[in-house]
């Protein structure tokens, strides 16, 4: 008995906020207190939702706005844990290019947007470009110093013990390197997504970012809502299937984690 | 009575030959010098190593003891292979020292083990590099993890552990590819008074029935004497062997021995070579004579509770 009352409790407090954040978004629209041409409440926002989903439009939208996001992510991902593995082991070269890598990192992904279409053109190849750009430089960075802060002691284990460098490559400093890969990943996850509807809302006919503006601009004001509702999802859905694949890949960490909260 | 001089007989020509042994490893002149910069930016060096002779037979259990920083580790990661030295011979079976040695193994204070790996694929690292395929290393390793008393935590993490347990997979995983020589850390340092006593009871049995060389790098007396054949007593920075002292106990020893005279007394003497060299390495100048000496000895004593 106890133990239902402690759930129901705990289900309370993880989601009450959300429930009255909810409510006053619905009030202030209801009482008169903000015009609902600016802001419309929340159970508009759903009926909007029904409404795309009714009439396909939404997966249209999603669709292309997944297809530029991860493939985007993609590239960015691999390039830059490949890249970083490198850089991070040859730490010469890493000293030597490092100032470059902190100089692009700080040029920002839509400032950079008008070069990309000047030489990719205004398609989806431009937008792939912004994205990948975003998504980029946290695994990159992320995995240099994942590799760079390998703890020396397990190197020398590993060597002791007769290891090649090959194999202390795939076997001690991937391994080791891998939990700030993983939180690289999880930040270029979230910088695409800022990206993508940046992208989106600059020369676009599809896609959530495309959808959001384009309501805005023929005052279906539910219709903007409910693509930054679903925006959000879409990015909390990104986040989840990364955190699982994160898990997956550093399961040993986990009971690591609890104790260092504990 | 016939019978009893018998095998008095024997255990003379044992000890006969086993006073023949061969030397494993011999260290001539080594030297280790780090560059630096000094207080004024210019270059410099510290010498961490300096005109350092020592001699390990072939099976022997030989403990290097020593004040903090006064390069018994650099010694042993030089001979590990892991480190370089500036000048000097090393010599390993009649080959100069090149490079980490793949009959050596090392067992480090700080464990060292791969926290992404299980207990027995830790135990297995070894074997794996030596190319032993996965079912036979798999066999091995449990096997080793069993004499460390760990057979119900192979499948277990290493941050599930305690530090005592952490240790001992750490020496199983050095026994398992079955090296010649055994070069440990203070790897016992960072546990509690009674996990190491423990542990060191059953280093000893483990050595005893496997008679490997060791060579065991500790700050602490008692358990440099307890465990040893033989005791080398390192000056503070820069390093050489100041003495070594036999440490002529029977074995197999009990943990109770430590309360015998004859250990009282090799403790003392080598705390009276080590004394001057722990108060160096403090900072503390050794006795002046003719000062009084109350305070002098009283520092003495603090350091020698440091010590042990």
């Amino acid at each position: 008995m106890r133990k239902w009352s402690n759930i129901l409790y705990q289900t309370w407090y993880r989601s009450a906020a959300i429930v009255i954040f909810l409510l006053i978004w619905e009030l202030l629209p209801r009482l008169g207190l903000v015009s609902k041409a600016y802001l419309s409440p929340p159970t508009e926002v759903i009926v909007a939702i029904q409404e795309l989903i009714s009439t396909g439009d939404l997966w249209v939208h999603v669709a292309s706005s997944l297809q530029r996001s991860l493939s985007g992510l993609i590239i960015a991902i691999t390039s830059g844990i490949v890249l970083g593995l490198i850089l991070g082991w040859f730490k010469k070269f890493e000293a030597f290019i490092d100032p470059l890598l902190q100089l692009f990192r700080q040029i920002s992904a839509f400032a950079l947007f008008p070069v990309f279409i000047l030489f990719l053109g205004i398609g989806e190849v431009s937008k792939s470009a912004i994205i990948f750009w975003a998504a980029f430089w946290p695994i990159l960075l992320n995995t240099v110093s994942g590799v760079k802060h390998v703890d020396k002691l397990l190197i020398d284990s590993a060597r002791s013990m007769g290891a090649s460098q090959p194999y202390i490559f795939r076997k001690v400093i991937i391994p080791a390197a891998a939990p700030g890969i993983f939180t690289g990943i999880r930040l270029g996850g979230a910088y695409c997504i800022t990206a993508l509807v940046a992208a989106e809302m600059i020369g676009s006919a599809s896609g959530l970012g495309f959808y959001i503006l384009n309501s805005q601009e023929i005052f279906q004001i539910p219709h903007m809502y409910a693509g930054i509702i679903l925006l959000a999802f879409l990015g909390l859905g990104l986040n989840y299937i990364l955190a699982l694949v994160e898990s997956r890949f550093t399961k040993w960490k986990k009971g690591l984690v609890r104790d260092e909260a504990a | 009575m016939e019978n009893l001089l018998d095998s008095r007989c024997i255990i003379l020509v044992e000890k006969r030959s086993g006073a023949k042994v061969t030397v494993k490893i011999q260290a001539m002149n080594v030297k280790k010098a780090f560059p630096v910069q000094n207080e004024y930016g210019k270059k410099d060096q510290i010498i961490v190593l300096d005109d350092f002779q020592l001699q390990v037979q072939e099976g022997e259990f030989l403990s290097i003891l020593g004040p903090s920083g006064c390069g018994k580790s650099t010694f042993l990661s030089i001979l590990a292979g892991l480190t370089s030295k500036t000048s000097g011979e090393l010599i390993v079976d009649g080959q100069p020292v090149n490079g980490v040695n793949k009959k050596h193994s090392v067992v480090f204070q700080g464990y060292a083990l791969f926290p992404w790996l299980t207990v027995v694929e830790n135990v297995e690292t070894g074997l794996e590099i030596r190319g032993v395929l996965k079912k036979e290393r798999r066999e091995i390793a449990l096997e080793y993890i069993n004499l460390v008393g760990l057979y119900t935590f192979a499948n277990r993490y290493p941050h599930e552990l305690s530090g005592g347990m952490k240790q001992r997979v750490a020496i199983a995983r050095s026994l398992a590819y079955n090296p010649d020589v055994l070069l440990m850390d203070e790897p016992f340092g960072a546990l509690d008074a009674q996990t190491r006593e423990i542990l060191q009871t059953e280093l000893l049995r483990i050595w005893e029935s496997s008679k490997k060389t060791i060579i065991f790098i500790t700050h602490s007396l008692d358990e440099a004497i307890y465990l040893s054949d033989r005791v080398a007593i390192m000056t503070a920075r820069p390093g050489r062997v100041k003495k070594i002292i036999d440490i002529p106990l029977e074995r197999p020893r009990q943990f109770e021995i430590r309360n015998s005279e004859e250990f009282v007394q090799l403790r003392q003497e080598a705390w009276e070579v080590l004394k001057d060299e722990v108060l160096q390495a403090q900072g503390v100048n050794p006795p002046q004579e003719g000062v009084p000496a109350k305070r002098v000895e009283q520092k003495g004593k603090i350091a020698n509770e440091k010590v042990v």
